[in-house]
């Protein structure tokens, strides 16, 4: 193992039971490794398995065949707590509990590390509430933004809450899952730019699944393509081609199809 | 779709590029530049954060606290749990005995049940001048000089016997409004006990009913089938059975209200916990934190408008229950209720139930007012 990378998928491949004698295969033999501080999207159109990937990482799901290593360890039940905690992620749909502040979501991210009482109680340990403040100063919330509640917030705020949760603990992976995808393209670029900047100070390896190729290429320092569960391309955005794209998203057939149907 | 994911438009929108960008971009770079820049970042160390708990929520506890602890042995509750610290040390005695183990833990809950039954008796000592006292105010009252809208009426012993001697009877006005206020009082601390303890018993039931958070199939029928067993028996059953338990008194009534509406409570809790939406839930999961952690921040938030709704609704509830809990010597106002319908005193009937309204329009308000404040 190199003693730069930071999560390897080997051989993986994920099915799902979908009724007697019928399976869905969500990942077929997936293999490629993301070295340690790489910011990596992952494309594909939908169904491919970018989100399956992904929630193989924080153990959400566990591989039907192969494995992951994340950090040179192989992802198993007994260290899935551990590496959970090394793992932030941020969702499509942001996650926060809507009833809670602004600071107590960001503060949820440290919820391993915090006893059962403090969790009851809401008494953060100051040094977690001055990280949480340091980290909604980074992303451009403001003081009395602090005690609002996360449902009085636009979708690019709560994202910007989200990402400040992910990095609560210093993860190691950042996991974000279609992180833009309910948010129009000037936002969209703006909660990447804060999640770029964010990995960047913190060293955090990024594993990002979207459906925007241009903020893909524009954001990326490399692209994982993913059709039918298996990888398509792996490699720099800059050799992201049409004709790559075209493979990836069937694009060619679906032009001939409609063709087709207009003659 | 796929034509602006072309190099081409990719290009047109980097950000070497600015120039190009769409008005809504600019204003977005505008918004962007008022963001504080890294000169700024460590302008957090200036936010003031808030004390969880301010002053207020402490004085309010602490008064609370005072209450319930003065009510606690207003509404024998101290005898209660020395009648059932009897009950359990019996129990233990009768298991001892039947199976002859030397216990340690079971003798050293003995002693703690002893303890409590010791320290229950010192609490309140009787006091045998309260009857004396009462009887000394009769044969003090003076008929020339009542109190104000008090008076001596002769009427006859018994209305119902058409040759019953007639005596002079004290009538008291405003005297039996103050009987029936303090029995009403007596009433709602009865129904703020049951639903106190109802929310202690539905707290662990609602947790063990939840599919989503029950840790064994078992413990979810287990725990829906004590719901449903709770819920089945009506409350004045439970309290005759609990009369006979515990005596004549609001301890009965207590128990039979809070055991009664925990089963309505764990299964509302249960329906809410399981309809919380997974979302929050999965991404605090996916942290690595365990499953009461997860309940406590991603589901009780959201389910607290409901729970206290619940309560609100289940006190309410519990005081108008706790008014014909009465008639069957479970304690509060329904006895005298009772006795006086039986007596034919509808005057006092009146005067009994326009106080019952009374009281559960007022406590609406105030529980709406501090459900407002609370959520």
């Amino acid at each position: 193992m190199s003693e730069c990378e930071m999560v390897r998928f080997e051989s993986v491949s994920r099915e799902f039971e979908c009724g007697p004698d019928r399976c869905l295969v969500a990942l077929n033999d997936v293999s490629f490794t993301v070295p340690r501080g790489q910011f990596c999207v992952i494309i594909g159109p939908s169904g491919s398995g970018k989100s399956t990937l992904l929630r193989l990482i924080n153990g959400m799901l566990e591989p039907t065949t192969g494995s992951v290593v994340f950090d040179g360890d192989r992802i198993t039940e007994k260290n899935i707590i551990e590496i959970q905690r090394r793992v932030g992620t941020i969702h499509q749909q942001f996650e926060l509990v809507s009833r809670m502040t602004v600071l107590d979501n960001v503060l949820s991210g440290t919820m391993p590390l915090v006893s059962t009482l403090r969790v009851l109680t809401r008494l953060w340990p100051k040094h977690f509430q001055r990280r949480a403040c340091s980290l909604l100063c980074q992303v451009g919330m403001s003081e009395d933004q602090l005690y609002r509640r996360a449902s009085q917030l636009s979708g690019g705020q709560q994202q910007r809450v989200a990402i400040a949760r992910a990095f609560i603990l210093s993860p190691s992976v950042v996991l974000a899952d279609e992180p833009v995808s309910s948010l129009d393209p000037a936002i969209s670029r703006s909660v990447l730019r804060l999640l770029k900047e964010a990995s960047r100070r913190s060293g955090a390896t990024v594993l990002c699944s979207l459906h925007q190729i241009e903020l893909a290429v524009e954001f990326a320092d490399r692209v994982v393509a993913i059709r039918q569960g298996s990888v398509a391309y792996d490699g720099s955005p800059e050799r992201l081609t049409r004709d790559i794209l075209d493979h990836v998203y069937d694009t060619a057939e679906q032009d001939k199809d409609a063709t087709e149907v207009a003659a | 779709m796929v034509d602006k994911t072309t190099g081409e438009s990719t290009a047109s929108e980097s950000p070497a590029d600015s120039d190009s960008a769409s008005p809504r971009d600019n204003d977005w770079r505008d918004k962007r530049s008022k963001q504080p820049d890294d000169s700024d970042r460590d302008s957090f160390e200036r936010w003031r954060l808030r004390q969880p708990y301010g002053k207020r929520f402490v004085l309010i506890s602490l008064v609370a606290a005072i209450l319930l602890s003065i009510s606690f042995t207003r509404v024998d509750l101290h005898k209660g749990v020395a009648d059932t610290g009897e009950a359990v040390g019996k129990g233990i005695e009768f298991l001892k005995q039947a199976f002859p183990v030397r216990v340690e833990t079971a003798r050293r809950v003995e002693r703690l049940v002893q303890l409590g039954k010791m320290r229950a008796a010192d609490a309140v000592p009787p006091d045998p001048a309260d009857l004396e006292a009462t009887e000394r105010w009769h044969q003090m009252i003076d008929p020339h000089n009542l109190p104000v809208f008090s008076y001596i009426e002769d009427r006859p012993v018994n209305r119902h016997l058409p040759d019953s001697p007639i005596e002079p009877f004290y009538v008291e006005r405003f005297g039996y409004l103050t009987k029936c206020l303090n029995l009403m009082i007596d009433t709602v601390e009865m129904a703020i006990w049951g639903t106190i303890l109802s929310v202690f018993l539905a707290i662990p039931l609602g947790f063990f009913s939840a599919r989503t958070y029950t840790p064994w199939r078992f413990t979810y029928t287990l725990g829906r089938a004590a719901c449903s067993l709770v819920r089945v028996i009506p409350e004045l059953i439970v309290a005759l059975i609990l009369v006979v338990m515990y005596g004549p008194g609001p301890v009965a009534g207590i128990l039979a209200l809070g055991f009664h509406t925990s089963g309505f409570l764990g299964k509302f809790f249960a329906d809410d916990i399981e309809n919380t939406p997974p979302g929050p839930q999965d991404a605090l999961r996916s942290t690595g934190g365990n499953r009461i952690k997860v309940l406590l921040l991603a589901v009780l938030p959201q389910v607290m408008p409901q729970f206290v709704a619940y309560v609100q609704f289940i006190l309410e509830r519990n005081v108008r229950t706790a008014t014909i809990l009465g008639m069957v010597s479970a304690g509060g106002i329904g006895f005298e209720l009772m006795a006086r319908f039986d007596n034919g005193e509808y005057d006092a009937v009146a005067t009994i139930l326009i106080l019952i309204f009374i009281t559960v329009f007022t406590l609406e308000h105030v529980t709406q007012y501090l459900r407002g404040k609370l959520i």
